[in-house]
């Protein structure tokens, strides 16, 4: 307690110097909080692009439908469980869809389309209205929405009339004529190239997979890497039947790249800690040399040189925990500036990302538990920087000086 | 869709009551006959699945194995849908787009015929069994409660066939085939098709129950053949895209 | 200022220890600048050569309407034309015809869509390293060459049978029959699962539905080539798109026209590169920025004695930025090299990274990534650091401006 408190007075007598010391700390923490933001924030902005708005954070279904895909296996349509899991706190949103693939032809062009039926609530939020390349939505029956590229294919424009037609629920036979209401942007040449999208009701009558869905789309609240939310969906939400299947488990290429990458991020990181490290050891240092006399006058006065070691490491404590509380803070404000104003990538780049329905940004992940591990990791490495100053205490010969 | 030669397969089975003495006279004197017999038949497939069954009804007309028009007659949903396949080209129509829609060759690969297994020609092609494979005469056996010639057939070099032996299975007497098993050597049995009933249809002898069973006998299709007649006026040119819009179920 | 630069260079030696850090924080700083740079160049670098050896290729020759619809018809006319053209130009090392398809393999019971590469083996692994990857088995001349994926996806290996089926240039059906004579390990699973290689020899005639006319050779959808010097591509490509008469709607295109996103995943790498090193570099400037306010807290008595006896309040500002310039410039140099020492190290050892295999080779990458050198980049690098060095000399200098030389005698 001694300790604690002597340390407190020493912080209080020489204010800019504490002052300087828990100021590298806080530029530490910071820097950290700002480099690992921003790499991790690139992936989610990938996962965000390639599964947030296609396949889902999160797929809701028949315990059979994965890997196959197979239209054969749908759920059938569970309207009050549905209501329950929208109204969880932890769910964006939960869209229901009906999907297969077929042949598409107008006319002597032809292609095979994978064709996705989705509710009216889906169709009116604000990513598929977004998506609108030509037309316009609606709730007409029979109308399709046509991937640009499939609908440049095709040759067919707004107003048009297609044939689809292919293996439909169970074997049976699924054919329609759609009348084309829009063209989309999806945001992947591949997508463009092959989907149709339609309503859920006219996707059920022309798979003849009535009151049926394939899946379940869930959006959960929450969508850092760090956090998924799967299994415990699952356990709050049970369906007969039926399974919750995270995107890592389905797209496991896409978190093995991601971890591919990250582990170079990783090496960026760690080369910021050891630059980051020999800062706050310079500080240490500096702090050390400057009270090298301090110390011997101290411990000539008889202070035993534990109890000298005790406040000294204290003192370093208390600045590393109000050094990160204050790193912490401006980390997040600069991540939430970051995020209201993300960096935009320059040059030709941008312009070709755009197209490919890539937003150019390099927007920061705005997951809290990035700060509080990098300032955990930041108080240690200033508590290991503060080793210096003990072995100071140590070495000072009372007499000298 | 390229199944349509599962009709094909059909007409292939009636046999000769004459009896050859070699496991490939055995097989040219079943097909001799069958090719080139032109028919009207109606069947009734059903479709095992682990998850559901399924009955299908068609009727159809076939002319050799290059030539059928395949109308569905049930159930209620796909009545109407019609196939056709002339020589190297096919179409489709379904009443519901009220259209005539020439298919791509990326339709071919969907499952079996129509959500069945009844894919025979998917592992035979258009290939012969007496006159593209080598034959091996390995005794006799009782298969479905009948003696039968037992008789391996290996595809001759280039024959497209993925299958890499055929065993068949037929009649020592006049039934003709009685089972015939599509081998690979890396994964046993691929697929079968057994004649389970034997009935005589406008004159000709011919198994009217069939099953086809694949994945170890996980999935099958029963087929029973209702009805059977010979076609002789039917020639290449009757199937046309035209002829597939106006035929009715 | 002569005098100024004496004192500031003998106090660096007088207090070895706080130089010594200093030094060290701009040495590291520089370092990680260097390797990190090396590094990414090398992923870079790797990833851009895997791409075009494996399967983009440096540049192709081929119909407009194939690179718009994939359709079959779309076949490139004068084949032979280009072929010479290609074979007369000294800038090329190697050409290849391929022939693409869509088409449905069937191996047993089970059968895939499938994108055929009917090509020449021997032309092929000229110009590509996919015939390298080939683990069992080898390219076929006569058979079949599958993904490992797909091999296993349908239960097939080596010596099987399997049929291709695939619409010719008049829309009619063809099954061929092909033994699977090769399984190649490929660039990423998605390749594996649906490309396979078949014998161009064999699949042309097919193709052209037994026409006479235009058999063999004829039927080619692309000619991919491989030049000599990758840096002198655009000069080859453009010579070529002269080279022959009436190209119709034939044309000549480079990787980066072919593969643009490759391209893309450079520039973004680059620029997001840019902004992890700036962020390290301010968080090595704060560094030294922290350590010499402590050091003049440190000095505060001899900096308060010097002024004392006369020295200008502007020349003790001068003095301290000369002292951390000076560091700077001693750890500068030694930051360059050990990142120059590491890169040469590691470009040959190379650093492999355990786990990710998988995901890396997602990229188009093998596991153990070769850092290149970057000696273009190490002048910029150093004028960063003398910038950001500079800079954050000048807050403590001003610091020591404002000591008060009365009160900074005074001991504690």
């Amino acid at each position: 307690m001694t300790a604690v408190r002597l340390a407190w007075r020493n912080l209080g007598r020489n204010r800019r110097r504490s002052l300087i010391t828990g100021a590298a700390i806080a530029f530490a923490l910071f820097f950290a909080v700002i480099l690992r933001s921003l790499q991790l924030g690139v992936y989610n902005h990938m996962v965000a692009t390639v599964v947030g708005s296609m396949s889902g954070y999160v797929q809701v279904s028949d315990t059979a439908y994965w890997p196959s895909q197979n239209l054969d296996y749908a759920l059938y349509e569970a309207p009050e469980w549905l209501d329950e899991l929208r109204a969880d706190r932890d769910v964006a949103s939960a869209y229901p869809r009906l999907q297969g693939f077929s042949l598409v032809t107008m006319g002597e062009q032809s292609g095979v389309a994978q064709w996705i039926g989705i509710s009216p609530e889906e169709a009116a939020a604000p990513l598929w209205q977004a998506r609108l390349a030509s037309g316009s939505w609606t709730d007409a029956p029979g109308s399709v929405w046509l991937g640009k590229r499939l609908a440049e294919q095709l040759r067919a424009g707004v107003g048009d009339t297609v044939v689809a037609m292919g293996q439909g629920f169970q074997g049976s036979m699924a054919g329609a004529s759609w009348v084309v209401a829009g063209t989309l942007n999806m945001g992947n040449p591949e997508l463009e190239k092959r989907s149709a999208v339609v309503g859920l009701a006219d996707a059920q009558e022309f798979a003849g997979a009535y009151g049926m869905w394939s899946y379940v789309q869930v959006t959960p609240r929450r969508t850092e890497l760090s956090h998924d939310p799967t299994v415990e969906l699952g356990a709050k939400h049970p369906l007969e039947g039926a399974r919750f299947l995270g995107w890592q488990t389905r797209m496991p290429e896409l978190i093995q790249a991601i971890q591919a990458d990250s582990s170079g991020g990783k090496v960026i990181l760690f080369i910021l800690y050891v630059v980051i490290g020999f800062g706050l050891l310079g500080t240490m240092i500096m702090l050390a040399n400057e009270r090298q006399r301090e110390f011997a006058m101290q411990l000539a006065m008889g202070m035993r040189r534990g109890l000298l070691a005790g406040i000294v490491f204290v003192e370093v404590l208390i600045l590393s925990m109000a050094g990160a509380l204050v790193g912490a803070l401006l980390g997040r404000v600069a991540v939430l500036v970051l995020d209201r104003f993300p960096l935009r990538l320059q040059g030709d780049v941008a312009a070709a990302m755009e197209q490919q329905g890539w937003e150019p940004i390099l927007p920061p992940s705005l997951d809290a538990s990035i700060t509080l591990t990098h300032a955990g990791i930041i108080v240690l490495i200033a508590l290991l920087a503060a080793a210096w100053p003990l072995r100071t205490v140590f070495k000072t010969n009372p007499v000298q000086r | 869709m390229k199944r349509f030669l599962l009709l094909g397969l059909i007409a292939l089975l009636p046999l000769t009551t004459v009896m050859a003495q070699n496991p490939t006279d055995i097989l040219a004197k079943a097909e001799k006959t069958a090719i080139g017999t032109s028919s009207y038949s109606e069947l009734s497939m059903t479709a095992k699945r682990a998850r559901y069954t399924r009955v299908l009804d068609i009727k159809s007309w076939t002319h050799t194995n290059k030539y059928a028009l395949i109308v569905v007659t049930g159930p209620e949903r796909d009545r109407g849908t019609r196939y056709l396949r002339a020589d190297k080209q096919m179409y489709s129509f379904v009443p519901r787009t009220g259209k005539v829609v020439k298919l791509p060759q990326s339709m071919l690969m969907a499952g079996g015929f129509m959500g069945t297994d009844a894919s025979m020609d998917n592992l035979l092609g258009q290939a012969s069994l007496a006159k593209d494979f080598t034959h091996q005469y390995l005794g006799t056996e009782t298969v479905n409660g009948l003696p039968c010639h037992k008789i391996k057939c290996t595809p001759k070099p280039g024959i497209p066939v993925a299958a890499d032996a055929v065993i068949a299975w037929v009649h020592t007497g006049d039934k003709g085939w009685v089972r015939l098993s599509f081998q690979s050597t890396r994964n046993g049995e691929l697929q079968r098709m057994d004649a389970l009933e034997f009935g005589r249809m406008d004159g000709v002898q011919m198994p009217v129950k069939l099953q086809f069973s694949t994945q170890g006998g996980k999935q099958t299709t029963l087929m029973t053949v209702k009805a059977w007649k010979k076609q002789p006026q039917l020639n290449p040119a009757w199937f046309t895209p035209e002829r597939l819009e106006q035929t009715q179920p | 200022m002569n005098l100024l630069i004496q004192m500031a260079w003998r106090n660096i030696w007088r207090s070895p220890w706080r130089s010594g850090v200093v030094v060290g924080a701009m040495a590291l700083g520089v370092w990680a600048g260097v390797f990190m740079m090396g590094l990414a160049q090398g992923v870079n670098a790797a990833r851009t050569a895997a791409a075009l050896d494996d399967y983009v290729g440096h540049a192709q020759v081929t119909d407009s309407n194939f690179v718009a619809n994939q359709e079959v018809q779309a076949l490139l006319g004068q084949p032979e034309l280009w072929a010479a053209a290609l074979d007369a130009h000294p800038g090329v090392e190697a050409w290849s015809e391929r022939v693409v398809l869509t088409a449905v393999l069937q191996a047993g019971a089970a059968s895939a869509p499938v994108q055929v590469l009917a090509v020449d083996p021997e032309r092929e692994s000229r110009v590509f390293t996919a015939p390298r990857h080939v683990v069992e088995g080898r390219l076929g001349s006569e058979g079949i060459t599958l993904g490992q994926k797909l091999a296993e996806q349908l239960g097939a290996g080596l010596g099987d049978r399997v049929v291709l089926t695939f619409q010719d240039v008049r829309g009619e059906i063809h099954t061929v029959l092909f033994a699977v004579e090769g399984v190649y390990d490929g660039v990423s699973n998605l390749v594996e699962g649906v490309q396979v290689y078949a014998p161009l020899a064999a699949l042309a005639p097919e193709l052209m539905g037994g026409d006479s006319l235009v058999q063999g050779r004829g039927a080619v959808h692309q000619i991919h080539f491989r030049v000599r010097n990758l840096d002198s591509l655009d000069a080859t490509v453009a010579e070529l798109r002269g080279a022959v008469a009436q190209p119709g709607s034939a044309i000549v295109r480079t990787w980066r026209e072919i593969s643009p996103d490759l391209s893309y995943a450079d520039e973004v790498l680059a620029q997001s590169l840019l902004l992890f090193m700036a962020v390290i570099l301010f968080a090595m400037a704060f560094g030294i920025l922290n350590t010499m306010l402590m050091a003049i807290l440190e000095r505060t008595r001899e900096l308060g004695m010097l002024m004392a006896i006369g020295l200008t309040r502007r020349k003790v500002f001068r003095l301290v930025v000369w002292e951390t310039l000076l560091l700077s410039f001693a750890g500068m140099p030694l930051g360059l090299l050990l990142g120059h020492v590491t890169i040469a190290v590691t470009s040959r050892t190379g650093i492999t990274i355990e786990g990710v295999d998988k995901g890396l080779a997602e990229f188009g990458l093998q596991s153990t990534i070769y850092p290149v050198s970057v000696p273009e980049y190490y002048l910029p690098i150093a004028v960063l650091v003398a910038v950001l060095g500079l800079l954050s000399s000048l807050y403590p200098a001003r610091k020591a401006l404002k000591l008060n030389p009365i009160e900074s005698m005074r001991v504690l």
